[in-house]
């Protein structure tokens, strides 16, 4: 449970930390159309997702390299896996974010052609998508986690 | 139906705990437990890995039982 545990907070700070510096950067990028400019500010969350993928990515290593990690493995991440009865947990657990994940879509696909209709600002409207989708991201990686420490727990 | 086990009684027949169970067939301590409380049904391998280890038939071990 615990390398489940890792690999997907791992995942989640990641997934943030993309989301919040896309948003940073598209909230100050600048384009001029006559004669063509474009800036952008290169803001504190890309270099915090940079520190976080060097420390997450030594982490992973040592942590794979770790003997009693629960069968953890770099090359797997979350589909790490120590026996058969995890095997089936980890496929029970990708089949039940996989059908939760498809009525989400689904649903933030409307609500992305609604938002766009409403939306004047085109920078309100783009940091909501990017924030839309990082999000819905966090939440399949939140799905799967807590099946599988839910279906680890009923044994 | 499902598949009835008796790994729990036969193991303490051979005065054997869990942990050292799991690490002859090569599984966690935790799939054991569950096994032993009928949570979960192993696979044909592990069924005759757990029968091979405690030395008996896997017949005796597993069976069908109509629930």
């Amino acid at each position: 449970m615990k390398k489940i545990i890792f690999e997907q907070t791992g995942n989640i700070i990641m997934i943030l930390l993309t989301t919040l510096g896309m948003i940073q950067t598209v909230l100050t990028a600048t384009v001029t159309e006559e004669p063509f400019s474009f800036s952008f500010e290169f803001g504190i969350f890309w270099f915090l997702l940079i520190g976080w993928l060097i420390i997450f990515g030594i982490a992973r290593f040592l942590y794979g390299k770790k003997k009693n990690n629960e069968g953890y493995s770099t090359k797997k991440g979350e589909f790490s896996t120590q026996d058969e009865r995890e095997e089936l947990i980890s496929i029970k657990a990708s089949l039940f974010t996989f059908k939760m994940l498809i009525p989400l879509w689904i649903v933030l696909l409307l609500l992305c052609f609604g938002l766009s209709l409403l939306f004047t600002d085109i920078k309100i409207f783009q940091t909501t998508v990017i924030g839309i989708l990082g999000g819905s991201l966090i939440i399949s990686f939140l799905t799967y986690l807590i099946t599988w420490i839910a279906l680890d727990s009923k044994g | 139906m499902n598949v009835i086990n008796r790994v729990q009684i036969f193991r303490k027949k051979k005065k054997m705990t869990q942990e050292v169970l799991a690490n002859k067939v090569g599984v966690s301590r935790k799939t054991i437990v569950s096994l032993e409380k009928g949570n979960y049904t192993p696979s044909l391998l592990l069924a005759l890995q757990i029968a091979e280890v405690l030395e008996i038939d896997i017949n005796a071990i597993f069976y069908l039982g109509k629930e």
